[in-house]
């Protein structure tokens, strides 16, 4: 595999989970948004959804950026995500625990980037942690079942502190990963 | 032929809170230079119950043990340390070396009964609770501290409190004369009782990693050994512990790799006493588990660096440029 | 996403409205293939062809992506106002367009054969488009 030159990073997730939110408190610019209004009103209260992408960057200092990508969430968008997946170094995963399917929403995105997560270039941010049934050693119990350890935390992403977490530990795991794979 | 006599200098404990690793290491590297310079001798420490802590104001811990200090006194001094200057009392970021020199001697003169600098012999607290927790025939921990106290419940991974405020609880734990009373199966009706009257529900993985990081001096609890190969068998919720770059890469390292707490120094390049804390908190929170050593050539390999094959500088790049934790200690 | 849904959201009238607009569509131009009108966060509301090939729920999905991807390249230009997309090769052509209405947005999508000139399939669309901009008397 070629290394990009700009290195590009995912932001995936159900509806609602705060992907365009948590990518607005690291892009240098506002981010660039495709949202339409939204009709399934059953799946979620929002006025619009991501149909496009997000899209922020951050400045590096040679010159070169951080691609910033948010994934819309609904999975009838699922050409988006294959478009997107090539030659993204991570992703951040975002979760509404207070969605009754929280947990089996995570199994979903997992099965969609499964190369992302064998290569633990995925880590889990879970919002609205209080809101729901589900806690984060559930989790942990089904990544488990998977085969995989990956970092899940109770997030808030409007809290700009809980992105960089969810940032730098996918460094972290990027690092890691490549190290023992040597 | 005489002997001199042996009077050590005196020294007074510091420890960081809430500081960005580059931030630690600066000035950790500046106290060298200034060591002929100043009065007493500084010893830097892991624990929460220094003389005198360097604190980032945004550390919810930091704000609970300042709390604690202004009602109890107790003679602890507390030096902020941020990008915003936050005055001639504190430090700001770069750190300077005249300004780091005025607020040591100023702590220096206020710390009321310095702590020893020679290991005193009683087990620190993260060894005394993993001892109790180790035991099988105990089925609940009272946590005895000042006006407060809290049941830690092992099997169903609880921890019951009297007061709400998570960082103000802990704080007291960590920084105050702790009382373990262990509680056994013939306890049980007891144990509800106490149980009960408790209210709020503290966090186990943050309460045990606070303990595990800011009790331990710098020791392995001593039922780990150093030349034994560990690794985790989960992540534990950093959105709860708070971040530390050195806790994310060592685990980061630890759920890839089973290592010993030697070759995890090695790797990193953190201090013993950085990584036993980190070890022990992994410990305590149940999170550890002993593993067959790696192969002998994969010990063998070098300390990581950010130069990977795939990732070249990109991932330096990246933390510059959101300001991020470095990789090195 | 349930029918009930999206009658309750658009009503019915319009959903008929959008039947009737395709249906001259496909009549006045005969190189045309089929027709999607689409919701603009990409369900399908209704859809007309010749020859039953067409996965029409999922071409309203790319349709929206697309258009949404189109329009944010508008605005980055400071090029404001509702816009069209046209995706061609050798064997026909795309043409998806912006329906900005007071009500719920929607999208045309319009496949034509190899054979169609560009030009008349455009116009014809954009014809459909204001039609389909009105409300249902």
């Amino acid at each position: 595999m070629i290394p990009e030159r700009e290195p590009k990073l995912l932001f995936a997730g159900p509806m609602g989970a705060g992907k365009t939110t948590a990518i607005r408190a690291i892009s240098d610019l506002p981010p660039v948004s495709t949202e339409a209004a939204n009709i399934d009103v059953a799946q979620h209260s929002k006025a619009e959804t991501t149909v496009g992408m997000d899209y922020g960057e951050t400045q590096l200092d040679d010159g070169s950026r951080l691609r910033l990508y948010g994934l819309p969430g609904q999975s009838r968008f699922d050409f988006m995500w294959k478009i997107l997946t090539q030659g993204a170094m991570g992703l951040i995963l975002l979760i509404d625990n207070s969605r009754e399917d929280a947990v089996q929403q995570m199994d979903v995105y997992l099965d969609a980037f499964e190369s992302l997560a064998r290569t633990s270039s995925v880590v889990i941010g879970v919002g609205r942690l209080n809101e729901g049934s589900a806690q984060i050693s559930d989790y942990n119990t089904a990544l488990e079942k998977r085969g995989l350890q990956l970092p899940v935390f109770g997030v808030d992403v409007r809290q700009r502190n809980d992105v960089l977490l969810l940032l730098e530990t996918l460094l972290h795991q990027i690092e890691a990963f490549e190290w023992v794979s040597q | 032929m005489f002997y001199a006599s042996t009077t050590q200098a005196p020294a007074l404990s510091l420890a960081c809170l809430g500081l960005d690793d580059r931030v630690e290491a600066s000035l950790k590297s500046l106290l060298g230079l200034l060591k002929g310079k100043m009065h007493l001798a500084w010893k830097c420490v892991e624990n929460f119950d220094a003389d005198v802590i360097v604190y980032n104001p945004g550390s919810l811990l930091a704000q609970a043990l300042l709390r604690r200090e202004e009602k109890s006194a107790s003679g602890h001094v507390f030096i902020p340390c941020s990008d915003e200057d936050p005055g001639q009392e504190g430090l700001c970021l770069p750190l300077r070396a005249e300004r780091l020199l005025h607020c040591l001697e100023a702590a220096a003169s206020k710390v009321v009964n310095p702590s020893a600098t020679t290991f005193s012999g009683q087990a620190n607290l993260c060894e005394r609770l993993d001892a109790l927790l180790q035991t099988k025939t105990i089925i609940a921990v009272e946590i005895l501290v000042g006006q407060s106290s809290g049941i830690l419940n092992p099997t169903r991974k609880m921890i019951l409190w009297s007061q709400a405020i998570d960082a103000d609880a802990v704080a007291q734990i960590v920084s105050s004369e702790v009382s373990l009373r262990p509680l056994y199966i013939a306890d049980l009706n007891a144990l509800r009782g106490i149980e009960h009257k408790l209210a709020e529900h503290l966090s186990w993985d943050a309460t045990l990693w606070a303990i595990g990081i800011g009790t331990s001096r710098g020791r392995l609890l001593s039922r780990l050994d150093a030349d034994q190969s560990y690794r985790l068998t989960r992540w534990p919720d950093f959105g709860l512990i708070g971040r530390r770059s050195s806790d994310l890469k060592c685990t980061a390292l630890l759920t890839h790799k089973s290592m010993t707490p030697r070759e995890l120094v090695a790797a990193t390049g953190f201090s013993e006493s950085r990584i036993n804390g980190f070890l022990n908190a992994c410990a305590l929170c149940g999170l550890l588990e002993q593993a067959q050593p790696a192969s002998s050539t994969a010990t063998a390999r070098a300390k990581i660096s950010s130069e990977g094959f795939f990732s070249g500088g990109v991932l330096q790049r990246i933390r510059r440029a959101l300001a991020l934790g470095s990789h090195n200690a | 996403m349930k029918s009930s849904t999206l009658t309750d959201a658009l009503g019915a009238d319009y959903i008929a409205l959008c039947s009737a607009a395709l249906a001259r569509l496909m009549t006045d131009v005969p190189s045309i293939q089929a027709a999607v009108v689409a919701t603009a966060d990409g369900f399908e509301v209704t859809s007309a062809q010749t020859n039953g090939q067409l996965a029409a729920s999922r071409l309203s999905a790319l349709a929206s992506s697309l258009l949404a991807l189109g329009q944010a390249a508008l605005r980055e230009l400071a090029m404001n106002g509702s816009g069209s997309i046209l995706i061609e090769n050798e064997m026909g052509k795309i043409m998806l367009i912006d329906v900005r209405r007071n009500q719920i947005p929607v999208v045309l999508c319009v496949v034509a054969d190899g054979d169609a000139i560009t030009g008349k399939v455009l116009w014809a669309a954009k014809q459909c488009a204001a039609d389909l901009a009105l409300s249902p008397n």
